[in-house]
């Protein structure tokens, strides 16, 4: 099931488990710092092993899947933009991965600007001039990819750990 | 005559003064006499001053102006932080804004101290008031189709349910009849016990006749003293019996109206829609029944049963 070699993606949610049941004292929530502990160990990991640009591509694409997933399982299908978004943003707050907005959207080219502040990723992390959010921009071309039915391309334009307070995420149709 | 050193300070003064009265000064250079040390690192640190200011500066100008899609300078500095905070906060309110400007009614703001009480109260405003606009409306609407006196409905927006109900009977196996009620001499109750007695006789054959049909049926004041009802999925024989039945409750009722006890009659024309009609001639032919009632003697129920074309009134009556 977790250890089988593939080709495609055989991620399934039921591969997260019945948190309630295997945690009766824990609880469903943990602290970031584990979160962020697993991610950028990774990451050290993936770089070292198979360069940046392998591991920025595990990191976009593993996002997309879980984006597409989280969609499935998450969201209420077939809404109109408005709901859609109002809905993400209350789940995305209600779980803690972050504060999501809209800047820019145009529903006709379907290219978006959006925001992300206290970003699960990135948020306080050290200033370095790099955008580090490739899992988010996976995430967001899986949520929205699911959505409308079609592939996106999103690019992290501003991060945290670029200065910005917010990471800022420009979203475009993959054509 | 100033040393080296002095000359220097005096340069980051300057440099500094400048700032102060919001010009940006050219960067500083330590000259190679001068050592590193406390001098090089002030000069440094009045050369970062210089550059973020040099930075920032445009950046807030443009915001002032109202310009939000110029681009922030990157990298934190202290200066332009809370700007860049501010610019993503007034781009996401734009946004906001202009899907109200849409119709989305359900947008709130949280993030902007007391403006965000102001826009929300003013989208709770608009949504309040948009809903009181569609009551009003639809109240209006109501009003203008609905007669005052009898509180039937009047002819107006009666054309599209009739047509609606033309559909419902061609898809379905059941027809539809129109019937057509007109009170007998009601010149001879106004001109007797006055105009109010009218109005209360008006009242109450409304309410005889709306006591007559079902929850499907239609009942509308179609004139002076005369009543269109629709009745839904009915047969001929069905429609005649419903027609005595309500001529019978108008006969047999007494209307009191200041003391005084007031009998009418009424005169019914009715007629079965059948397939190939509209529904304007189904009324024509309710109308001609109508007539016959009235000419043959009034206080009769007078109905066109297809077969042979021509009015006919219940036998035996
Ligand atoms: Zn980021």
């Amino acid at each position: 099931m977790f250890k089988e070699e593939r080709e495609d993606t055989q991620f399934d949610w039921t591969m997260l488990g019945d948190v309630t049941q295997g945690r009766p004292h824990l609880g469903p929530t943990t602290d970031v710092a584990v979160y962020r502990l697993m991610q950028f160990t990774l990451r050290d990991t993936l770089i070292k092993e198979f360069g940046v640009a392998a591991a920025d591509r595990v990191f976009y694409q593993s996002g997309k899947t879980a984006g597409m997933h989280f969609y499935d399982k998450l969201i209420t299908k077939e809404s109109e933009f408005q709901a859609f978004i109002a809905e993400l943003q209350e789940v995305l707050k209600s779980m803690g991965v972050g504060i999501l907005r809209i800047e820019k959207a145009d529903l006709e080219k379907l290219t978006f600007t959006m925001t992300v502040a206290e970003d699960l990723d990135c948020s306080g992390l050290p200033v370095c001039d790099e955008e580090i959010c490739t899992y988010d921009e996976g995430f967001i071309a899986g949520l929205l990819g699911a959505y409308a039915k079609r592939e996106f391309l999103v690019k992290e334009v501003d991060c945290w750990c670029s200065g910005d307070r917010v990471c800022r995420f420009d979203v475009k149709p993959a054509t | 005559m100033p040393s080296a050193v002095d000359n220097q300070i005096a340069r980051i003064t300057e440099a500094i003064q400048s700032l102060m009265s919001g010009k940006v000064p050219e960067p500083i250079h330590l000259p190679p006499e001068l050592p590193e040390g406390e001098l090089g690192a002030l000069t440094r640190c009045a050369n970062r001053l210089i550059y973020e200011y040099g930075s920032v500066q445009p950046f807030l100008y443009a915001l002032s102006r109202g310009d939000l899609d110029y681009q922030a300078p990157r990298g934190r500095m202290a200066l332009v932080d809370c700007a860049k905070n501010l610019q993503a906060n007034l781009r996401h309110l734009t946004w906001k804004t202009q899907q109200v400007a849409k119709g989305d009614l359900s947008q709130r703001v949280d993030f902007m101290g007391e403006f965000s009480e102001s826009f929300n109260a003013m989208v709770e405003k608009l949504a309040s008031n948009r809903e009181e606009l569609l009551r009003k409306n639809q109240e209006l609407e109501t009003a203008s189709q609905t007669d005052s006196l009898t509180g039937l409905r009047n002819r107006r927006g009666i054309g599209e349910l009739l047509r609606r109900e033309t559909h419902r009977a061609e898809r379905s196996t059941r027809s539809f009849a129109i019937m057509i009620a007109d009170i007998d001499h009601f010149k001879r109750v106004n001109d007797t016990h006055g105009h109010d007695a009218g109005d209360a006789v008006l009242v109450e054959i409304a309410r005889i006749l709306q006591d007559h049909t079902r929850g499907g049926d239609l009942c509308v004041r179609w004139g002076g003293e005369e009543f269109l009802i629709l009745l839904v999925e009915m047969d001929l024989p069905q429609a005649v019996a419903v027609a005595e039945r309500a001529r019978l409750g108008v006969e047999s009722a007494r209307i009191m109206h200041n003391g005084q006890n007031i009998s009418v009659t009424v005169s019914i024309g009715l007629s079965i829609h059948r397939d190939e009609d509209d529904v304007a001639q189904c009324i024509k032919r309710s109308d001609v029944c109508l007539y016959r009632a009235k000419e043959t003697g009034r206080n009769q129920v007078c109905f066109q049963d297809g077969s042979d074309g021509s009015p006919r009134t219940i036998e035996g009556r």
